[in-house]
């Protein structure tokens, strides 16, 4: 890289991390979701849930979790 | 045509868009990655001035003009929310604030490894484009950490909301800053079809393939992740049950 080897993979290094990071993140996310949600439906015991519920926005006893 | 606005309100309707749609922008980003990454790293000729440096800037380029659209897209979701109380806006609003950080910090560490060769300096603080991206960067931690502050309710939806339209004002400086200022980062090139300098076509066309691959990049994590947030809040309805018992 005529002598700039180092700052353009640094640059692409980065790159790759910022790509595969904010990939990966909701991958996961997603599989703790369906985790939890599956382990809290086995703990009611129950499998009926609610229709779909409203468009409104989510009030302050929601399960709306923070990041 | 209000029939069609109010269905994107529907986060059911929204998941089962997205399932249609993700394989096409999923396999449409990966081409225009691989395509972008290899071009830049392998073909882009040595710029007559910057050398190789000039494949940082293939890099810097797409991710620094893709930052600049987290504020707009904030602020017209968060317009949304305020105005028509959507749920849905609310949820790619919460979304879009982590991967705009992200992009902000990557346009900063970019460019200054560029700087540190080109201009001789890691950072310079008078420098007008330098300190708003900077300044957008600690507006997106702004915006993440009300959310957080205020238990992700309807009260924070609302202030981010307004604090995503006024961080667009900062967006208006960071795009003019370098034609109204004359400090350090040079203003935008003019498409020039010389060759062999960073205003050729060599240059600037796997910039624009990066640049299509950042924004397709952007509509799969935002689309993940809002997902996600749609199984959080919906958790309690048969359809998200039904997709937990069967995945």
């Amino acid at each position: 890289m005529g002598g700039y080897a180092f700052n353009v993979w640094t640059v692409y290094l980065l790159f790759a991390i910022f790509l595969s990071v904010n990939l990966m993140s909701p991958i996961r996310k997603r599989k703790q979701i369906m985790r939890d949600l599956r382990r809290r439906m086995a703990m009611s015991g129950s499998s009926t849930g609610s229709p779909e519920t409203s468009n409104d926005l989510p009030g302050s006893g929601t399960m709306g979790e923070t990041q | 045509m209000w029939q069609w606005f109010h269905k994107w309100g529907s986060p059911k309707w929204f998941y089962e868009l997205s399932s249609r749609w993700l394989p096409w922008l999923i396999t449409a980003m990966v081409i225009f990655l691989s395509v972008g990454v290899v071009w830049a790293l392998l073909y882009v000729p040595p710029d007559y001035q910057q050398g190789y440096t000039s494949r940082i800037l293939v890099v810097h380029v797409a991710v620094a003009g893709t930052s600049l659209a987290f504020f707009p897209i904030m602020a017209v979701a968060g317009t949304i929310t305020l105005v028509w109380k959507m749920k849905m806006a609310d949820m790619v609003a919460k979304t879009v604030a982590p991967l705009g950080a992200w992009f902000s910090a990557l346009t900063l560490a970019s460019g200054s490894i560029w700087g540190s060769v080109m201009w001789g300096t890691w950072w310079e603080w008078s420098d007008s484009r330098l300190t708003s991206m900077l300044f957008q960067f600690f507006l997106l931690i702004s915006v993440i950490s009300l959310r957080s502050a205020l238990n992700d309710s309807e009260t924070a939806a609302k202030a981010c909301a307004v604090l995503s339209i006024v961080g667009c004002i900062n967006v208006v400086i960071i795009k003019f800053s370098v034609e109204w200022w004359n400090t350090l980062h040079q203003p935008s090139s003019s498409l020039n079809i010389e060759s062999g300098a960073v205003n050729g076509l060599e240059f600037w066309l796997p910039t624009l393939i990066m640049i299509i691959a950042m924004y397709l990049f952007v509509a799969v994590i935002v689309m993940l992740s809002t997902r996600n947030e749609i199984l959080q809040r919906e958790g309690r309805s048969q359809w998200v049950q039904d997709l937990a018992n069967n995945s």
